[in-house]
């Protein structure tokens, strides 16, 4: 099997959108307590763990999405496709041609200024009813349903 | 149907009046809102704060007409929503089941249908398309029943004939044969059921909770104290301690009697007569004393049959059966996810029983494999530290350091446990099936017909990869329960790679 990356342009998307989240953590964070906190004694420790945890959640935040990326990795053959990824918890799904019901391919504004887009495929199991691709290129995930799907007969359930 | 990129994108639109039903569909939830509004407004004479909250509607209903398309696409039925998070759905045309169009007063006053494209996925419609014109809806079911029976006849599938309506009850016509009898519970086998049965041990437990949640403890104590603490806390606190643990024992005794008894009557009551056929392609189980259930299991939907041995079970020389069902909600009259195929029955039985539930299937001699070499020190290991970590925070804080003499005294349970579950824990592959034994003491054989794996996972959490194992989990259509999970935990890494490319051959 030889497995293929996504498109490499998914890390910058994921990047702009954990450093949003942590932003906005952070930032609630500090509408939250700087009222409370403002004046007091304890006020410049808790300035202090908050930079703390911005340089840790941005740096977390940067490197992530990279190391993900690294895990993440596809594979398309006879059979089916097969999406392999996790860092620490590592899974390998494969999905059969055959029990491919239907299929999303999704692109948000931000995915669409980078040219990605994500493949989700669907089959009628109970656990895993969705397989999600993320971060291919959009014309290749197209492709790559189309390919899925032409070669892909026989009974679904 | 236009091509970008070479890949089709949709261009039909929604009927011009689209907008009216995505209104409907919201208006309900608008109501009290605009209500209060109103009132709000109106005391504060501002009526035209309402304006934006009104036109809320009919603009998501205008937008969402706007940029909704689908189209016959070259493979199957193409769908897009939204613009700026865009969502391309594609729908294969012989995955497509049913069709069906809905239309309420206000359709049928505007000459329109709700559309709803369904798959045999279950758990409702894959694609509503709301809403199209009658004759838009007629055409589109035709064009996709047209396209399918293309594709399926292309690939010589003996389904092209097969009508849309006639689909979702697939399995052919029942034939007019007898039903054949395949298990009979008379009322020793379900005494020895409520015997074996613990079900009602914990509903006692929510029994004996709730009374004291409704009664009231307090009330409890004002009644009962003054006569315990008179006749029978003074007593027993001259009781000696063998008398006392005695006491204990019997209450202990006493609750499991009547627990037990509880379950016989239950068990009794509601498999009376427990009759298990075969009629044409279904299985049909009819019990109860009270109600009278007949509960029909097509085979068709049979995913995963599981056999079930608790030590009880095996002390009594008998087993469960259970099956595993496809989605199976929406058809009236069948349960979806598990049914007991036989609540319990002789080990000798099984065999007949999994042949008829899963027919045409050969179970002849598997093969058994064991798990991973490295299975028991790693079980011994996991065990050890949970008896750690769970013994001896407490130890230490009662005996001080001498505490720690209670690390040696897990290690006789965890060997023995690492021990058996690797000993007990097998699996086996036959041309057709993948069989799965797991457990010493609670011990479950799943029975996976190959043909009904949907997808493959291999997960290797930190753990697996330092002693170099792979858990490999299937997952079919039915079979949602985490109990009823089939997973082989603790394969060799190459053995489960090489499975998992097996068993999607």
């Amino acid at each position: 099997m030889r497995f293929e990356a996504v498109h490499p342009g998914t890390v910058a998307v994921w990047r702009v959108q954990t450093l949003v989240g942590v932003a906005v953590l952070l930032l609630g964070l500090v509408a939250v307590f700087a009222p409370l906190l403002a004046g007091g004694a304890l006020a410049l420790p808790a300035l202090g763990v908050w930079g703390l945890a911005l340089l840790v959640l941005a740096g977390l935040g940067w490197w992530g999405p990279a190391a993900w990326y690294r895990r993440l990795r596809y594979c398309l053959d006879e059979r089916g496709l097969s999406v392999e990824r996790g860092l620490l918890w590592r899974h390998r799904i494969t999905v059969p041609r055959v029990r491919i019901q239907h299929s999303d391919v999704s692109q948000g504004p931000l995915q669409r200024a980078f040219g990605v887009a994500t493949l989700r495929l669907y089959t009628a199991g109970s656990r895993f009813t969705v397989t999600t691709l993320p971060g291919l290129d959009h014309d290749t995930a197209l492709a790559l349903r189309e390919r899925l799907l032409r070669e892909g007969d026989g009974d679904a359930v | 149907m236009r091509y970008e990129n070479g890949h089709p994108v949709p261009e039909r639109r929604l009927h011009p009046l689209s907008w009216v039903f995505h209104l409907a569909g919201g208006l309900g939830a608008m109501i009290p809102l605009a209500i209060a509004a109103a009132l709000g407004a109106e005391r504060g004479g501002a009526l035209w704060m309402l304006v934006p909250l009104v036109l809320l509607g009919p603009l998501a209903g205008l937008w969402h007409q706007w940029v909704y398309r689908y189209d016959y696409g070259p493979e199957g039925l193409l769908i897009r929503e939204g613009l700026v998070f865009r969502n391309l759905r594609q729908i294969d045309y012989r995955r497509i089941e049913n069709i069906d169009t809905e239309r309420t007063l206000l359709h049928r006053l505007l000459g329109v249908a709700d559309v709803k494209v369904e798959t045999s996925s279950g758990g409702g419609a894959e694609a509503t398309i709301r809403v199209l014109s009658v004759a838009g809806a007629e055409a589109l079911s035709e064009a996709v029943f047209a396209r399918r029976r293309a594709l399926r006849g292309d690939n010589g599938g003996e389904d092209a004939t097969r009508e849309p309506v006639a689909a979702g009850a697939a399995g052919g016509a029942p034939d007019n044969s007898a039903p054949e009898p395949l298990l009979r519970l008379p009322a020793g086998e379900l005494i020895l059921m409520g015997l074996i049965d613990n079900r009602n041990l914990f509903w006692l437990g929510a029994v004996i909770g709730s009374l004291f949640q409704v009664v009231g403890v307090e009330t409890l104590e004002r009644v009962l104290g003054p006569a315990l603490r008179d006749a029978g806390v003074a007593y027993v606190s001259q009781l000696g301690l063998a008398l006392k643990i005695v006491l204990v024992l019997a209450t202990v005794v006493g609750v499991l009697v009547v627990a037990k008894l509880l379950s016989v009557i239950t068990a009794l009551v509601q498999y009376h007569d427990y009759t298990l056929e075969r009629n044409g392609d279904d299985l049909r189980a009819r019990h109860g004393l009270f109600t009278r259930r007949v509960v029909t299991v097509r085979v068709p939907r049979i995913q995963v049959v599981h056999r079930l041995a608790t030590p009880l079970h095996r002390l009594f020389r008998r087993v469960a059966l259970q099956a595993d069902l496809a989605g199976g909600a929406a058809e009236p009259g069948q349960s979806g996810g598990a049914r007991p195929l036989a609540p319990i029955c002789r080990p000798d039985q099984v065999d007949a029983l999994i042949d008829r539930a899963l027919p045409g299937l050969d179970r002849a001699d598997p093969d058994w494999r064991p798990l991973s070499a490295r299975t028991r020190r790693r079980l011994t290991r996991l065990w050890l530290w949970c008896w750690a970590l769970l013994s001896l925070p407490p130890a230490l804080w009662w005996w001080g350091w001498p505490g720690l003499a209670v690390l040696p005294a897990g290690l006789p349970v965890a060997l023995l446990h690492g021990h058996l579950y690797a000993r007990y824990t097998r699996w086996a592959l036959t041309p057709d099936l993948l069989l799965f034994h797991r457990g010493w003491l609670w011990r479950r054989l799943a029975v996976v017909p190959r043909n009904r794996i949907q997808t493959v996972r291999l997960a290797r959490n930190p753990f697996d990869r330092r002693y170099r194992m792979t858990e490999l989990e299937i997952d079919t259509a039915g079979g949602g329960l985490a109990k009823r999970r089939v997973r082989l935990a603790y394969l060799d890494r190459d053995v489960a790679a090489r499975l998992a490319g097996s068993l999607l051959e």
